[in-house]
């Protein structure tokens, strides 16, 4: 077989049994077929894989079809406003509607499944990329330090009670727009990276959805697999970023001590 | 919390887009969770997410390639807790770069040991061969080879480019081929004596490739 055909087998022969080709193109490929034994035996080979992975994969029959319909029909249920109208408390859950469509026209539409701010997606990427440090630190004051007269905001930094470890500081920017990135790590957690975006954000409002943790507004998002929690201090947007479930990012956040 | 989508009709609709899916959803979990209840857990948890984000599906918009995007992302979040198993994949595709055993040198006489090699090969080898594969690769090779999406459908489940999808479906079957002859081997399907053949044709290629290392 020549280079040229291992080449060929690699990009373009298994992609032409995958299916991946125009009409057109498949008959350029099996004119080269015509004529080269080499790339007939890799398609043939190729093939005879594909046809032992669909052999093997037959669908295991499951007890899961009633589950599934059953969990969401109690999910529509619960969902369902119309139900409250069939109890005693429907004048208040009409007070409630009513509240809800003022709070709506208000803005307050806030919920994880609204496109996410791009404020936090280039932050989650940022976080994604863990590129080098500009500083490391492990001390908040001395970060804190060296971040005055870098950034045209001030910053405080957190102190964590427990659960996470400073490691060093970044300048970057997100949505363009100045922005400190603090890199903890979680002893604790297998050493998982955790994220504190900081950023002016002069917008009124925080992706997610709004929680009430340690006497602060926290909003809740996700975006792109990964977990943020966000609060505003001194008009400046602090924003922890990580793979922890929920409930470990809101303990996190319960242990952040702003001074 | 008040809710104005999820009335019954809504719940009709999805069901009827999304339930024809529920086989593959559930033996693609079996392949990502690699035990019976956690993927029904995780096809449960599935559907309850998908139905929540419904009036984001797009109507008339590929339906299976959607369910498997909430399957993978919540398999993925899930699965991010465990990072260990991840750092594997990294070495693990060196090595399967380097593998060429299926591409050698086809043989005019009949006994030509691939041919004969994926024809004969049986279904439980095949599945414990997925299933020992690092999960970047065993993803996109569940997606391809066993619920045989295009690659543009998995770029889009898996929110990467087609190149990176071409390069790690590629290194994913070749580690999971090298996984199939050993177990082949063990269970006989494969004489030794074939897969001394296969295997001296692979390490002659890895020598050739670290030569070629030595050299540059």
């Amino acid at each position: 077989m020549t280079h040229e055909c291992r080449k060929l087998e690699e990009t373009f022969l298994h992609a032409f049994v995958d299916g991946e080709f125009s009409a057109e193109e498949n008959a350029e490929v099996k004119m080269h077929l015509a004529g080269c034994a080499a790339c007939t035996h890799a398609v043939r080979l190729h093939q005879s894989y594909k046809a032992a992975m669909l052999r093997a994969n037959t669908a295991a029959q499951h007890p899961l079809y009633q589950d599934v319909r059953e969990r969401l029909a109690e999910e529509s249920a619960n969902g369902r406003w119309a139900r409250a109208f069939q109890k005693p408390s429907a004048i208040a859950v009409a007070a409630g509607v009513v509240g809800a469509a003022v709070w709506f026209l208000a803005g307050g539409l806030r919920h994880p499944l609204f496109p996410a701010h791009s404020m936090i997606e280039d932050g989650v990427a940022l976080h994604a990329r863990a590129l080098p440090l500009d500083f490391t630190v492990s001390d908040p004051r001395s970060a804190q330090q060296w971040l005055q007269g870098k950034l045209d905001f001030g910053v405080h930094l957190p102190r964590f009670a427990q659960g996470a470890r400073l490691q060093g500081v970044r300048l970057g920017n997100v949505h363009e727009r100045q922005a400190a990135v603090v890199t903890y790590y979680l002893p604790q957690g297998d050493g998982r990276r955790v994220s504190l975006l900081i950023v002016d954000d002069p917008e009124p409002q925080l992706p997610g959805a709004a929680r009430r943790i340690a006497n602060r507004e926290v909003w809740l998002s996700r975006a792109r697999g990964f977990n943020v929690a966000s609060w505003r201090n001194d008009e400046i947007v602090y924003s922890l970023i990580s793979d922890l479930d929920e409930q470990d990012v809101l303990a996190l956040v319960q242990a952040a001590e702003m001074r | 919390m008040l809710d104005f989508k999820h009335t019954d009709r809504t719940r009709r609709e999805f069901e009827s887009l999304s339930l024809d899916h529920l086989d593959a959803l559930y033996s693609a979990g079996l392949r990502l969770t690699k035990n019976e209840r956690d993927a029904e857990d995780l096809v449960q948890d599935t559907f309850l997410r998908a139905f929540r984000f419904f009036d984001k599906f797009e109507r008339g918009t590929n339906m299976k390639a959607w369910l498997f995007k909430i399957l993978t992302n919540t398999f993925i979040n899930k699965y991010r807790r465990r990072v260990k198993e991840r750092t594997v994949v990294e070495g693990a595709a060196r090595e399967a770069g380097n593998e060429r055993f299926v591409t050698r040198e086809p043989t005019e006489s009949s006994a030509d040991p691939e041919q004969y090699f994926f024809d004969k090969l049986l279904s439980d080898d095949v599945i414990r061969s997925i299933d020992q594969l690092p999960i970047d690769f065993r993803l996109v090779v569940i997606l391809a080879d066993l619920q045989e999406f295009s690659y543009k459908e998995i770029a889009e489940i898996l929110d990467c480019p087609v190149g990176t999808v071409m390069s790690r479906l590629y290194r994913g079957r070749k580690l999971l081929q090298k996984n199939l002859l050993g177990y082949a081997v063990e269970s006989g399907v494969v004489h030794a004596a074939q897969a001394m053949e296969i295997s001296v044709q692979v390490e002659a290629e890895e020598a050739e490739v670290l030569e070629l290392k030595r050299r540059a």
